[in-house]
This record gives C-alpha cells, sequence and structure tokens, in this order.
C-alpha cells in the first residue's frame, strides 16, 4: 500500500464534501423547487439592454472575456451567451459576437445556434454573428474598438475574463453611448469596468449569472450548495485562527498538537 | 448517440484528470502499484494536449480568412479594412514560416536580429501594441473624471483608498509624508498604501479567490455530472 | 442660496470635453518624461524577500526565469528582467530563461544584447546563461516540466542538447531549481506558475507583474508566493536595492528614471478625480438619477 502514500489526502477530503455538498443542493432544489435569491441589478439590466437596443434598431454586442475555453470563466460566460442568444432571438436584435480564441469561436456558435433553436428563431442563426479576430489581446480590442465606433452596438456585453483590454473595451462602449453589462471574476479589472460600466457582476454573482438567466433548478440548486460550501469555510476560518492564536497566546499543549496536526495535514 | 458520446467523454476526462491531481506527485518518483497508470497519463497529457492546443491556432486562422475574403469580395460595408488584415495576415504568415532575411534561411531563428520578422515585430507590432496600451492612461484620465463619484459611503471608501494607493506609490507620498511630525507616523502614506495593499485588500482578494473556486467546483461537479450542457460542455 | 457663478462652473466642469483631460495629461506626462527626474527608492515588504533570495544564491547555482510578457507590458515588467538578471549573473549563479508567452523570445532577444552582451561580454551563451525558448500550452507546458524538462524541451532554442547544457546539469524537473521568477503580465504567468508550479513541486516561486495586477497576487503572498515585484515601482525598488548592495557595479536605473512621469500621471489622475467630484457635489439637482450620456 506504499502508493497510496502520495495521495493528496487533504485535497480529496475538500473535493468531496464540496461535492457532496453541491449535490446535496441540487437534489434539495429538485425535491422542494429552488431557495429563494437576492435579486442581482446587473441581471435584470441584461433585458433591459437588449430591448433598448431592439428599440433602437442598433445591434447588441457580446465579448466573452479574452480567455480560452480552457478558463472557467469563458465557460461561464458561454452560459450567459445562451441567455441573451435566447433574449436576442426572441426580440429579433442582431448579435454581434467578436472573439479572439478558436475554440471560443467554435463554442460560441454552437450556444448560439442552440438559443436561436430553443427560441424558435432557428432561421435567424448566422454562423458570422461569431468570428474570430486575433488572439492577441490589443490586436483583438483594436477590432472590438473598431467595430463599436462603427457599428454603434445599443447594449454591450462584457462577461469572461479581462485583462488590461477591459478599459479601452467599455471606454469606446461608454463613449457610443452603449448600456454595458460586464461579469468577470477578474478582481484586478472590476475597478475599470465599475467606472465605465453601467452594471458590473463581480466574482461569484458572474458564476451564478446562468443559473439566474436560465432559472434551470440543477444551477439554482448548486448555488445554494456553493452557499453551504462558503459557510463551511467561513467556520473552519473562524475557528481556526481562534485556535492558532489561542494556540499561541496560551500555550496549552494540547491545542498546539491540534493545531500543528491540522497544519500537516493541510500541508499535504 | 451525437450527444451522448462527447458527454461521455468529456465525464471520463474530466473525472481521470481530476484523479490524476489527487493521486499523483510528479516531484517524486514514478508512482507504482495500480496508479501506474494515473502516472501515465500525468506524464502524457500534457503533451497531448499542447499538440492539440497548435492544431486550434489553423481553425481560427481558416475563420479569420474566410470572413474577411467574403467582405472583400462582396464589396460589404468598410470591406477597405478587411483587405488590409487580409494582406497584413498573408505577408506575415509567408514573412514568419519562410524566415525570410535570416542569415540561415529555414535552418536559423524566426527571432534572428536580421530576420524580416524581427523588423515587423519591432517596426510594426511593438509601437502598435504599446500605443494601445498607453491609451489606457488617457481612458483611466477620463473614466476616473466622469465616473468615480461621492455616491455613497462605500464609494467614498474606494475613493479614499484610491487617493492613498495612487500617491502611495510615488516618491511623492513619500516626500509628503516626511513632512508629517514623528508622532504622526503612523499616517505616513507610503505606510497607509501598504497597509491597504496587504490587509483589506488582501483579505478582499481572499474572499473573492475562495468563492471563486467554489464556483469553479460547482461548474466542474455539473459539467461532469451531465446537468450542464450548454456551458461549454457537448452541446 | 447657491451661487451662480460657482453652479455654472460645475456645470462646465461637468460638460468638459474628455480632449481636455487628453491634453493636460499629455503635456504634464511629456514634460516630466523629458526632465526624467531621479528619485530615491528602497525596497518594500514585497520586494526585499525577492532580492534577499536571489542575494542568497550560491554561484554555479542555475534560475528558472520565466519571461511571461510582451512589448505591450515591457515598459513595467522589463526593467524588471533586467535588474533581476544582472543580479543573478552579479551573484555567479546561471539564469536558465524560458517563455510561455509566443512574443517573450523577442523579449528575450532585447535582453540578450541590453544587458547579457554589454553588461557581461564575457559571459557566454549556453555555458553561463541558457534560453530554452517559447512553448505553448501555459499551465499544461509547467506541469510536464515538473515531471520532467526533457518532455518539453529537447535542448536549448539555439539547438544544443539538453545534456550537453551545464546549466540543467543536475536540473531534471522543476523541483531541482533553488528558485522560480516569474516576470508576468497575464495569463499563462506567475499565478500558473504558482499554481501549476510551486504550489505541487515546493519550489520556491517569486515574480514580478504589472502594477494593475499586483493586488490580485498579493492573496499569495507570503507562503505560495515569496516575494512580488508589483509595476514600475517595484522594479525601481528592486533598482535601487542593487545598487545600495552592488555599488560598484554601475547599472543604470531604468525604473527610477520613469518613476517621475508615473508620479505625473498619478497626481493629474488624482487632480481630475477631485475636479469629477467638485462638479458632481455642486452640480444643481444632483439627487436625481443621472442622464445617460
Amino acid at each position: 500500500m506504499a502508493w497510496l502514500a502520495g495521495v493528496h489526502w487533504d485535497l480529496v477530503v475538500v473535493l468531496l464534501l464540496a461535492t457532496a455538498a453541491l449535490l446535496w443542493g441540487m437534489r434539495r432544489a429538485r425535491r422542494h423547487g429552488p431557495a429563494p435569491r437576492r435579486r442581482i441589478a446587473g441581471l435584470e439590466a441584461m433585458s433591459e439592454a437588449v430591448g433598448r437596443a431592439t428599440e433602437m434598431g442598433r445591434p447588441v454586442m457580446y465579448v466573452a472575456g479574452t480567455q480560452d475555453l480552457d478558463d472557467v470563466q469563458t465557460v461561464a460566460s458561454l452560459g450567459i451567451l445562451g441567455a441573451v442568444g435566447e433574449m436576442t432571438a426572441r426580440h429579433g436584435c442582431e448579435l454581434i459576437m467578436p472573439t479572439d480564441r478558436s475554440l471560443v469561436l467554435t463554442a460560441g456558435r454552437e450556444v448560439l445556434r442552440e438559443s436561436y433553436a430553443s427560441a424558435g428563431r432557428s432561421d435567424d442563426f448566422v454562423p458570422d454573428m461569431v468570428s474570430y479576430v486575433s488572439d492577441d489581446q490589443f490586436g483583438f480590442a483594436a477590432r472590438v474598438d473598431g467595430v463599436i465606433a462603427r457599428r454603434r452596438p445599443a447594449a454591450i456585453f462584457l462577461q469572461g475574463a479581462f485583462y488590461a483590454e477591459s478599459l479601452l473595451l467599455a471606454e469606446a462602449g461608454a463613449q457610443v453611448g452603449a448600456m454595458q453589462v460586464a461579469g468577470t471574476a477578474m478582481s484586478h479589472q472590476l475597478p475599470f469596468l465599475v467606472a465605465a460600466c453601467d452594471h458590473v457582476l463581480i466574482g461569484e454573482e458572474f458564476f451564478a449569472a446562468e443559473a439566474y438567466l436560465t432559472g434551470d433548478v440543477d444551477r439554482l440548486g448548486s448555488l445554494r450548495g456553493q452557499d453551504l460550501v462558503k459557510d463551511v469555510t467561513i467556520g473552519v476560518l473562524l475557528i481556526g485562527a481562534l485556535m492558532v492564536t489561542v494556540a499561541d497566546v496560551s500555550g496549552w499543549a494540547q491545542l498546539a498538537w491540534v493545531r500543528d496536526a491540522l497544519l500537516a495535514f493541510l500541508e499535504g | 448517440m451525437k450527444r451522448l458520446i462527447p458527454r461521455v467523454i468529456t465525464t471520463a476526462v474530466g473525472v481521470v484528470l481530476i484523479v490524476t491531481a489527487l493521486v499523483v506527485r510528479p516531484e517524486a518518483e514514478a508512482t507504482g502499484g495500480p496508479l501506474a497508470v494515473f502516472d501515465f497519463i500525468d506524464r502524457n497529457f500534457s503533451v497531448w494536449f499542447n499538440i492539440l492546443a497548435v492544431f486550434a491556432f489553423i481553425l481560427g486562422g481558416a475563420n479569420l480568412l474566410r470572413v474577411h475574403l467574403l467582405k472583400v469580395v462582396r464589396r460589404q460595408t468598410d470591406w477597405a479594412f478587411s483587405l488590409v488584415t487580409l494582406v497584413s495576415f498573408v505577408a506575415v504568415l509567408v514573412v514568419g514560416l519562410a524566415k525570410l532575411g535570416g542569415p540561415a534561411g529555414l535552418e536559423g531563428s524566426v527571432t534572428h536580429p536580421e530576420a524580416w520578422l524581427t523588423t515587423v515585430f519591432d517596426g510594426l507590432y511593438e509601437p502598435l501594441m504599446s500605443t494601445l496600451f498607453a491609451l489606457l492612461a488617457f481612458f483611466v484620465a477620463s473614466a476616473a473624471y466622469r465616473a468615480f463619484r461621492l455616491r455613497s459611503v462605500e464609494s467614498s471608501v474606494l475613493l479614499v483608498a484610491a487617493f492613498v494607493v495612487l500617491l502611495g506609490r510615488t516618491p511623492l507620498g513619500t516626500w509628503l509624508s516626511n513632512l508629517l511630525p514623528p508622532g504622526l507616523a503612523f499616517l505616513r502614506i507610503d505606510t497607509l498604501s501598504m497597509w491597504i495593499l496587504a490587509v483589506p485588500n488582501v483579505a478582499g482578494q481572499r474572499a473573492v479567490l475562495i468563492g471563486i473556486a467554489v464556483g469553479v467546483i460547482a461548474l466542474t461537479v455539473r459539467l461532469l455530472a451531465g446537468r450542464d450542457q450548454r456551458s461549454g460542455g457537448p452541446a | 442660496m447657491s451661487d451662480p457663478s460657482r453652479t455654472g462652473l460645475a456645470e462646465r466642469l461637468g460638460r468638459l470635453d474628455r480632449r481636455w483631460l487628453y491634453l493636460v495629461l499629455l503635456v504634464a506626462v511629456g514634460v516630466s518624461v523629458v526632465l526624467r527626474p531621479l528619485f530615491p527608492d528602497q525596497p518594500s515588504v514585497f520586494v526585499r524577500p525577492v532580492f534577499e533570495r536571489i542575494e542568497r544564491l550560491e554561484p554555479g547555482q542555475s534560475v528558472l526565469v520565466s519571461l511571461d510578457y510582451s512589448p505591450v507590458s515591457a515598459p513595467e515588467i522589463e526593467p524588471m528582467a533586467f535588474a533581476i538578471t544582472r543580479h543573478v549573473l552579479l551573484r555567479g549563479a546561471h539564469p536558465v530563461f524560458v517563455t510561455l508567452f509566443p512574443e517573450g523570445p523577442a523579449m528575450y532577444e532585447r535582453l540578450r544584447v541590453e544587458v547579457l552582451e554589454r553588461d557581461f561580454p564575457e559571459l557566454v551563451a549556453g555555458r553561463d546563461w541558457t534560453m530554452l525558448g517559447y512553448k505553448a500550452g501555459g499551465r499544461m507546458v509547467i506541469n510536464a516540466m515538473r515531471q520532467e524538462m526533457a518532455a518539453m524541451f529537447a535542448g536549448d532554442a539555439e539547438g544544443r542538447r539538453l545534456g550537453d547544457l551545464p546549466g540543467l546539469r543536475g536540473y531534471r524537473r522543476l523541483g531541482d531549481f533553488p528558485l522560480v521568477v516569474s516576470l508576468s503580465s497575464g495569463t499563462p504567468g506567475l499565478k500558473e506558475w504558482i499554481l501549476y508550479g510551486g504550489d505541487p513541486s515546493g519550489v520556491p516561486v517569486v515574480g514580478g507583474c504589472t502594477g494593475i495586477g499586483t493586488p490580485e497576487y498579493l492573496a499569495y503572498f507570503p507562503s505560495q508566493l515569496q516575494g512580488i515585484l508589483g509595476g514600475l515601482k517595484g522594479a525601481s525598488e528592486y533598482e535601487a536595492a542593487l545598487a545600495d548592495r552592488h555599488p560598484g557595479a554601475g547599472f543604470p536605473r531604468r525604473a527610477g528614471r520613469v518613476m517621475g512621469p508615473q508620479t505625473v500621471a498619478h497626481v493629474v489622475i488624482l487632480l481630475f478625480l477631485v475636479l469629477g467630484n467638485v462638479a458632481y457635489l455642486r452640480r444643481p439637482g444632483r439627487r436625481q438619477p443621472e442622464e445617460r450620456p
């Protein structure tokens, strides 16, 4: 059994507990319905933005971040794209989606194809509404800014992982008077997006957006599971901090032993 | 069947890779026993992924060519921009692939100082990219002027923090702090700036990180359990 | 009673064309770029561990330096790369360069010409420093290097075989290095080196990043990330520390020279913040919701 020595037991325990909580949340939601959830202004603004674009006869632009499909924020963004695609399909509003990664191009098209089909507007789906620009960060930003200036979209959704290009895109949108809803888990870009956009989904709100927009029971249930994991994490943090402090201050040998054993376990 | 097969592949590969991350320690010698298969996967999946990633470039290039060619051929609005894109794309591709200008030809390095690609890089790419990046300074200034307002208590706290950090990260902050009497040393802007970065900022960053990590686990569980087809899962 | 002249000023400020802001910033920064003042600096608690770790390197030890940046962020990151490379070579250690950015080889070329060949003409590529080159795949490359360097790199960028490189003798995998330095402007970069390199293999990771990225990376400081150079300020602090500890070397303080323009830019932006808020607080009927532009 020597091979078991290499197993990261700390990670195994954390992962199993988190998975169990998430599955519990999903199961509970299926049985008893989703739990009540708080209002997120940014999400409510999304349909308003699409409606505004439709009234003005101007397009909606969607940017799924600037990272590849192996970034979980891009994956989450494609979920939101699905919901936005259904809105534009129902309203008969033009959607433009420039991408900077080939795989996002393909995945984006598939997501929109399905959205337009589920809205009963398969005929309105045009593959070229999703286009590839460049893998280069600023090459992409320059092109998108150009499209914003020429096409003057009335609504812009910047949803995903962004770096320095975030403000270049958001300011270009602000200058043409577009209603902008951003969402990202890149904390260092949040100040820029907050300053330049009308609404911003911050971190977890961004990951929860798809569940809110689709109303899907499994997704809403997993939100409940996530809350449970976070509650437990907060509890563990508080107990751990308290224990370490008391052990250091009081010098209790037993408490110090528990502290050291836990630290050894967590360090794998 | 069209949906089932990709879903099975996603779940199988996902589960195997997660288990691999949990049981293999690459820094140790090859894992023996029943875990040898995971050891093999850990050693080889990274290389396979890299090979696949190279092919994705072709996909993007082909789309770019198709979209812009159609635009030029059909003389759609702004077709001239598409023509510039096409010409630049093909020219740089040829210069790079043929390693033009380099003394050793195809055998030499594409980044050799005499290679044409180096000239393109230094003379066009770099100034263009630097210009775009530099625009950020202007956009930050106008965004700060237009949107960073004392609307609420929270935004006032943010504004004060921004003030302290912006000043504290410059020699001016140190100079102004030196004017303070020793009794008010705790008000030094450079010290306060470091405190904001190291304490409230880190607390917030770690909370966001934990929240994101839980969100990532949730998304992964849904994908692997086949309960999330649209989020990049097999459609 | 509100003073009409004040209200008028606030209104004018509120309607100010953004191009005036651009002009003021351009002139202010332009003047300071020409004057290039040099300010004294000292390493902060984030920079000092990076400096001390490199200062403690023993002659002959190899350090992995990942050049994960492009020309866009070079003004901030390149001074760090220059200063750290000089420091490593001054200690008699052997930098092993690698890059996860496609633009990285071009960044290395500049480092080679401006630092390696100019400041250390007696040193030889392959013998005293190694450039392994660029590999696509980001985190997967780090993962493979953790297993075995040879899985990713058959040789260096100039075609020498891995076994013939003295800097890699005894360095079979990532964990064999005493230190990894990631000079990073985004993804893949410092975060990937921490999560996929340092954490699992135990190799100490230090790094440098753009000013804007610093707050995010501080979440990993000081255990997962042992030290960090944050933006130009971090680079300037490092240069000052190097000049202080090795006064005879006489290297130029490239980041220190641009701290002046950066200071001016910060002050101008602060001024705009104040003016913007004056306009906001003094405008008539400010309690009503703002109109869309």
